[in-house]
């Protein structure tokens, strides 16, 4: 449980921690809240000759509103996202998912921009930011990009970013009227960790008929998803106990399920339609204005 | 006169009382030391290599690089090229250097090469098992279970087991080795202080006179820490080539791997009853696996004698880890088979489970009448005649509610064990016995003992253990310990408390006969006013202490004890989760020292159950051979928002505390894997045949595709 040796940078602000990444690309690894980066690193599973922590660079934490958006900084906690007051009134949703990662520990140290950037297939904020169409922003001593999120996560672990990029903050659009979100999991006992989340968003229109949805799952497969087949059963109709059963049981539909000790393959897709008709419950109590 | 007899209910000051333990300030103020804390001038650490293979021979090993490496010390090989590993985690090499870090790199620096050989790491089918890897061992059988399963009005058959577990201590293997000219002194979490000095005397060629073990404290054994093992002979003996002392403490990983499986069991079983709930016939097949070695045979069915009745075992040889003892070998596996199949029994009778044990309580012989008291009293505790519903809680919602029982039996009895008893002429007392404290409270339990045999406050006693300079005492196990060391510290303190009397007698005008010591003071029996204090007393030994030794004495102790235990769990059946909702334990052992410590040996064992009953399982890979949860995280233990309210009520009434002293550590986690997967079975209306029952085998039960 020793790590191996690695020579360690601590950048006081962007432009120095770009040029550092621009200089040792592949070779360096970015040090946020460490929760992901220091286990892997102690059980020799990551090797990286450089450590460059990010910690220190200011501009990075926080939330803010800006244009019908919330722009979180990257190195913003897990527990300033859960209990800012700002995220709590404008997305429910994301708040909720935020207080639901691993323990109070990894709440006060692990951050939004890390989580994404590591992309652990149970991560919980992938789930969320899929479900509210977020767009993550990667940024290089060239420039900065906005990835949506749909686009963001590309295999276990593997996500957009290039290795001289910086995942800077994320732009989550504010939920309008007559719209609601949840953010439902259940837990692997130990790490805390989703061994199934589901982040469901729903607008309602005429006729309280659903007029756009989206389900972020997480912990299912080998990266965060959206459920589309179940987006598609809800979309235009009417919300009753029975389709929000039937568009539950389809989020695992054409899924490569992940199967391992803490559940398997079976388990899994069973307790997906569980998660996912409980936060599509709440999503839509949420939207016709009702506290769920 | 002092009497050796234990005093009556009426005459005990500190037996039986609620007694918090003499160390828990040290422990928990942090200044009590683990071995783990023990960090004597230049000490190296040690890392081992260990087999990654489940089964194979070493053909090679090449440890130059390590040898080069500045601040390495020694190197120790476990196996020896052309020997066999047996398990993932089996011991190959030891390294010692100057930091953790550096034994660390060693270690990696170390080649081994093997010959992997076939290994069987599954243990759930016996007539698969190959060639070699199984041994049917000789049937039993009383009656005629065939004819009586044919006669029988209602008949039960079903599949039920339980997996490899580990024992999990807190505090790892482990132990730090110090020579001292050719004099070994070892700090070791053992379970065994006074047994230790051959084992190493004979691997290191030393007299056993020269072996100096210490453990003041540790954490937990379960049954795993009766050795030195390979791994604390290794360190003494790096510790001599390197001229320094050497720690080597297992890491969690190789904790789990290596130092110990508790056997699985599997059995099918066909019991039959009447239609009124007599139960007349049994008839099992067991199977399971102790690692390499046969392993017992298990007593099916578990303490129901019933009149008809057959079994046959089936032992596999595995590749799964090497079994050692743990807490109560054996029962919990038998208890969970035979009273897992006779509740299923009892639901098809459509009989309240409760109604049905107490129907055949008399089959369990010359303690039917216990368990009866027992299970009357734990129904009241739990609201069982409340609560109980049929198979399968009819209630709407996805959380389901149900109640299990379960009984057992433990032996107990005493280890042999010496005891002194020093009574200083300044009024202080010492008592020392070559004894342990696996976490249980042996050490206050021998405060209360000296305390109320010399009329003493607690702490005016000094309480010397774990160290074999100490007169020697038994290895802890099988419930043995409190036995051995109350009726020892009883026996040495009243014979010194006989000759404090006669040197007290003449200044009373008396003779030691007409003396006894209470309240701190020596005074005339029957005549209170003729006393003088403890101090003064003791003043007249002049300048020599008392010394009086005592040992083990059958007539203070006594075997053989039972317990019910009622569990009430929540069933989530959309999900699977099980939560243990309430426990309720009822248990005698004879005469309880301490009220407080016997009782959380009770709490402790709940909880450890559940931990068996819910989550524990030694996971292995088919495909490699290897343990896919060797360490924490995965092999999950419970946590304390997974126990639930456990409640417990000792027997004290004087047909109980008359037997004297017995063990207690091992009968309360017999029954909880029992009693919770029969709860479970009442709450979802079908069983869940394996332990533990995790959510994906609850959801498989219920035909809800939880498993692939």
């Amino acid at each position: 449980m020793i790590p191996a040796a690695f020579e360690y940078f601590a950048p006081k602000n962007l432009d120095e921690a770009l040029r550092l990444v621009e200089r040792h690309g592949d070779e360096a690894k970015l040090l946020a809240g460490g929760h992901s980066l220091l286990p892997l690193m102690k059980l020799r599973l990551s090797a990286p000759r450089y450590v460059i922590d990010i910690g220190r660079i200011r501009a990075l934490h926080g939330v803010r509103e800006e244009d019908g958006r919330l722009v979180i900084g990257a190195l913003t906690t897990h527990h300033d996202v859960e209990s800012s007051e700002l995220v709590r009134q404008r997305c429910l949703l994301l708040a909720e998912a935020a207080a639901e990662i691993g323990d109070v520990q990894v709440r006060n140290r692990g951050t939004v921009g890390g989580s994404l950037a590591h992309a652990d297939p149970a991560a919980d904020y992938p789930a969320a930011m899929l479900a509210l169409e977020a767009e993550i922003v990667a940024t290089s001593s060239g420039g900065s990009r906005a990835i949506p999120a749909g686009e963001f996560f590309v295999d276990l672990l593997t996500t957009q970013l290039r290795p001289d990029e910086i995942l800077t903050e994320v732009r989550v659009p504010v939920a309008g009227r007559r719209s609601g979100g949840a953010y439902r999991k259940l837990h692997q006992p130990a790490s805390g960790f989703a061994l199934v989340g589901v982040a469901a968003r729903v607008r309602l229109g005429e006729g309280e008929k659903i007029e756009s949805v989206a389900i972020g799952m997480t912990g299912v497969a080998a990266h965060a998803y959206r459920a589309a087949t179940a987006e598609q059963a809800l979309a235009g109709k009417k919300p009753g106990a029975k389709l929000l059963g039937e568009a539950a049981g389809r989020v695992t539909e054409g899924v490569d399920t992940l199967g391992d000790m803490h559940g398997s393959a079976g388990y899994r897709r069973a307790v997906a339609t569980v998660y996912a008709r409980r936060a599509l419950e709440a999503a839509i109590a949420r939207a016709g204005g009702k506290t769920a | 006169m002092a009497e050796i007899k234990w005093p009556s209910a009426a005459n005990r000051g500190l037996i039986g009382k609620s007694i918090s333990r003499i160390d828990g300030p040290w422990k928990s103020s942090g200044r009590a030391k683990y071995t783990y804390d023990q960090g004597p001038a230049g000490m190296l650490y040690a890392k081992l290599v260990t087999s990654p293979y489940a089964h194979a021979k070493v053909t090679a090993i090449d440890t130059s690089r390590a040898e080069r490496l500045p601040g390495v010390r020694a190197i120790h090989i476990f196996t020896a090229v052309g020997k066999e590993v047996n398990w993932e985690g089996h011991e190959v090499v030891g390294v010692a250097a100057d930091t953790e870090e550096l034994a660390e790199d060693a270690a990696r620096l170390i080649r081994v090469e093997y010959d992997p050989q076939p290994y069987l790491v599954a243990d759930t089918d016996a007539q698969h098992a190959g060639p070699g890897r199984f041994r049917e061992m000789s049937p039993r059988k009383t009656g005629d279970p065939e004819q009586a399963l044919q006669q029988a009005d209602v008949t039960s058959e079903g599949t039920y087991g339980q997996p490899v577990i580990t024992h999990c201590c807190h505090e790892a293997h482990g132990s730090v080795a110090e020579w001292k000219g050719d004099e070994l002194y070892v700090w070791i979490s053992t379970q065994n202080v006074s047994g230790l000095s051959n084992e190493y005397a004979s691997a290191l060629n030393i007299p056993a006179t020269n072996v100096h073990v210490d453990c003041q404290v540790m954490g937990g054994g379960f049954g795993s820490k009766f050795a030195a093992d390979s791994w604390g002979v290794a360190a003494a003996a790096m510790a001599r080539k390197a001229g320094r002392p050497v720690k080597l403490m297992l890491d969690r990983e190789v904790e789990l791997l290596s130092a110990g499986c508790r056997p699985s069991l599997h059995a099918k079983i066909r019991v039959g009853a009447k239609r009124d709930g007599t139960l007349i016939a049994w008839d099992s097949e067991s199977w399971g696996t102790a690692g390499m070695s046969g392993g017992g045979v298990p007593q099916l069915p578990y303490i129901i004698q019933v009149p008809n009745s057959g079994h046959r075992h089936t032992s596999i040889f595995t590749n799964i880890g090497p079994a050692r003892a743990w807490r109560a070998p054996n029962h919990p596996q038998m208890c969970f088979l035979t009273m897992a199949a006779l509740d299923d029994l009892a639901a098809k009778l459509n009989m309240d489970s409760l109604d049905f044990f107490l129907k055949n309580v008399g089959l369990t012989g010359e303690r039917a009448g216990v368990y009866k008291q027992q299970m009357l009293m734990a129904a009241d505790m739990i609201g069982w005649k409340q609560k109980w519903h049929s198979r399968g809680d009819k209630t709407p919602g996805h959380i389901k509610r149900g109640l299990g029982l379960s009984f057992h039996t433990w032996a107990g009895g005493g280890h042999m064990g010496y005891c002194r008893t020093t009574i200083h002429p300044d009024g202080s007392v010492e008592v020392a016995t070559g004894s342990q404290d696996l976490g249980t409270g042996t050490r206050t339990v021998i405060g209360i003992v000296a305390a109320e045999t010399l009329g003493l406050p607690l702490d005016a006693v000094r309480v010397e253990i774990g160290n074999n300079k100490y007169p020697p005492d038994g290895a802890s196990g099988g419930s043995t310990t409190v036995g051995g060391v109350s009726s020892s510290t009883r026996t040495s303190a009243t014979t010194a408390l006989n000759e404090l009397f006669a040197k007290a007698a003449p200044s009373l005008g008396t003779t030691a006969d007409k003396l006894e010591a209470v309240g701190g003071q020596i005074r005339v029996i029957g005549d209170p006013s003729k006393s003088i204090p403890w101090k003064k007393a003791c003043a007249k030994l002049g300048t020599t202490p008392i010394v009086a030794m005592g040992q083990r004495n059958f007539s203070l102790i006594s075997s053989g004890v039972g317990g019910v235990q009622m569990a009430e769990v929540a069933v989530d059946i959309d999900t699977g989760i099980v939560r243990m909702e309430k426990m309720v334990a009822v248990q005698d052992c004879g005469l309880i020292i301490d009220m407080k410590t016997a009782m959380s040996q009770v709490y402790g064992a709940c909880i450890m159950g559940t931990c068996y009953a819910l989550y524990e399982e030694k996971i292995m890979d088919q495909q490699t051979g290897t343990c896919l949860n060797p360490n924490m995280e995965f092999y999950k233990l419970s946590g304390l928002d997974d126990i639930g309210d456990i409640t417990v009520h000792m027997m004290t009434e004087d047909s109980y505390q008359d037997r004297g002293v017995i063990g207690l550590g091992e009968p309360p986690v017999i029954s909880p894997g029992a009693a919770i997967s029969n709860a479970v079975a009442n709450a979802i209306g079908v069983r869940v045949p394996e332990l533990p029952i995790t959510p994906d085998r609850v959801l498989a039960a219920l035909g809800k595709g939880g498993l692939v």
